[in-house]
């Protein structure tokens, strides 16, 4: 017998016994398709996490984040969510913080939160008025998808903002025209929509006629400095530096976001992890109780099957083929499950922990499916490699006798 | 088909609709929820769409669980009628936050967090129940 065919009996073999019984089969399929289904979607989080912090910190453009003192939590939340916040600080600040050394550029933004539903179902947003004379974060794609800035009525919006140019977008009774949508970052941008900060002063006012509820900004403050330096690798002296400078103002570095989205990652694995692990440890455990008892129900099986020529390594293939197949199937149908399961409350989940989240690229995705699913297999083969070795050395006759010679 | 083959489907299905009905009422979220309202005009306010669509649910929901008990009751012939009308159902659920009553257009609204994932995971498995009955249906009638 050639080993291609030799192979393929084998493998036929295995598909019988799974087939055989089906209400085991059934039962080992499920504890793998729950184990891989959490690995993956466990997998999909982190990865989708630090994508997101790589393009977002990217779009962002800035090293610092210089806000009034007590407002980094909110800020923190607003980047990564884009929850709105509202605070307020003496907009000379802006110069301060260009005359500390190290600073190469500054960038003024005031945000204004929205009363609830702007219109029917769109929600609160978060409003931030940029400086279109010295903005880094969203002139460049304006110039880069619209050529020209923004006129006073006009806005851009994050990507999950779904207003539209025919549906204007109305603040405080004033109306505005979203003439386009930035790519997504996967973190608060996408939730924000920016307007220029003569149009904020201009909400202001009208807002005292027009709005249920007036906006309530005093006048020349800012939210929040934006910052480039000179050498990115001193973020964190030059955060002290402004900090020292400045009374009443904190500096957030890109750093310290960063590490905070690791802590709410850590967070969530902290649950994640050690309810997979445990599903895993199960799943192991099972495939071997089940695979010793399968492998001394079927002592005659494989003493017959060494009896007629087969070596015992291809009577160990032949049952762990078994065992891989039922982790294979279980764990293609955990990875797409997990997908599935996770891609439906893939917003309760990011917003229960702050979690930034871009999916991954498709290769990179099936790449992590891969792992699991060959991970899965090679569980199966360790659960019935051994009861199916030991069973294997014996001696054909004494096998098919079930001891009894 | 035996009959405690007819009880298990009928059971799983109405388990599936009151299941649908509880978390609708309890567990998961709408917009009106959480405190936001629409404003009219005149300044009443009013519940968002996502709560009529959660309505919807829960009296598909019912639907699903009246599928259930018929198929308890049912002679064995009209059990893959049955399950067929269940999948459909599962699917009217899948459909209702998607595209009869769709849910509030922001993705980070309350609706789209909770009820709209859970009600098309519902569906989804109303749907599995509903097929799974149909192709077990198939199997025993091929047997016969």
């Amino acid at each position: 017998m050639n080993t291609g065919r030799a192979a393929g009996a084998l493998l036929r073999l295995s598909i019988f016994n799974l087939m055989r019984n089906p209400g085991r089969s059934a039962v080992a399929i499920l504890s793998v398709l729950l184990a891989a289904g959490m690995t993956f979607a466990g997998g999909l989080i982190t990865m989708g996490a630090d994508h997101a912090m790589d393009v977002g910190m990217a779009r962002l453009g800035a090293d610092l984040m210089v806000v009034p003192r007590g407002a980094v939590e909110g800020t923190h939340t607003a980047l990564v969510m884009g929850e709105p916040v509202a605070f307020y600080m003496d907009g000379g600040v802006v110069d301060q913080v260009r005359a500390v050394p190290g600073v190469r550029e500054a960038s003024p933004q005031v945000f204004v939160e929205t009363l609830a539903s702007a219109a029917c179902c769109t929600g609160r947003l978060l409003v931030v008025g940029f400086d279109p004379e010295t903005d880094f974060t969203v002139r460049p794609w304006l110039y880069e998808a619209l050529h020209r800035d923004l006129r006073p009525d006009e806005a851009v919006a994050g990507n999950h903002v779904t207003m539209t140019a025919s549906e204007p977008l109305r603040l405080y009774g004033s109306e505005y025209t979203v003439v386009g949508r930035l790519d997504p970052t996967g973190m608060g941008m996408d939730e924000t929509v920016f307007i220029p900060m003569a149009s904020v002063a201009e909400m202001v006012e009208r807002s005292r006629t027009l709005a249920d509820r007036p906006l309530e900004i005093p006048p020349g403050s800012v939210s929040a400095v934006m910052v480039r330096l000179a050498d990115p690798d001193r973020a964190a002296e030059v955060a002290r530096a402004i900090e020292e400078a400045i009374p009443g103002v904190s500096a957030i570095t890109a750093g310290q976001v960063t590490q905070g989205v690791t802590r709410s990652v850590s967070s969530l694995m902290s649950a994640l992890v050690p309810i997979s692990a445990g599903v895993f440890l199960v799943s192991l455990l099972l495939l071997l109780v089940l695979f010793s008892a399968a492998t001394m129900e079927r002592a005659r099986e494989i003493g017959i099957l060494r009896a007629m020529g087969a070596t015992a390594r291809q009577t160990v293939f032949a049952f762990a083929g078994e065992a891989v197949l039922m982790c294979l199937i279980g764990a293609l149908l955990g990875v797409a499950v997990g997908a599935g399961v996770y891609g439906l409350f893939q917003d309760l989940i990011l917003y229960s922990f702050t979690l930034p989240f871009l999916w991954p690229s498709l290769a990179q995705q099936v790449l992590f499916a891969v792992l699991v699913v060959l991970g899965a297999g090679a569980l199966g083969a360790l659960a019935a490699a051994w009861p199916a070795w030991r069973l294997a050395r014996l001696e054909p006759h004494y096998s098919i006798h079930g001891g009894n010679t | 088909m035996s009959l405690p083959a007819r009880k298990w489907r009928g059971l799983l299905v109405l388990l599936l609709g009151l299941v649908t009905v509880i978390a609708a009422q309890f567990f998961l979220e709408v917009c009106g929820d959480a405190g936001h309202m629409l404003e009219t005009a005149k300044g009443t306010l009013v519940p968002m769409r996502c709560h009529w669509s959660e309505q919807g649910l829960k009296g598909i929901g019912g639907l699903v669980a009246g599928i259930g008990v018929v198929m308890l009751l049912a002679r064995d012939e009209a059990q893959r009628a049955l399950s067929a009308v269940a999948a459909l159902a599962g699917l009217l659920m899948i459909l209702l936050p998607l595209w009869i009553l769709p849910t509030c257009t922001m993705p980070s609204m309350v609706c789209n967090l909770s009820y709209k994932p859970g009600a098309i995971l519902l569906g989804a498995l109303v749907v599995l129940a509903g097929l799974l009955g149909m192709v077990r249906w198939k199997r025993v009638s091929q047997a016969a």
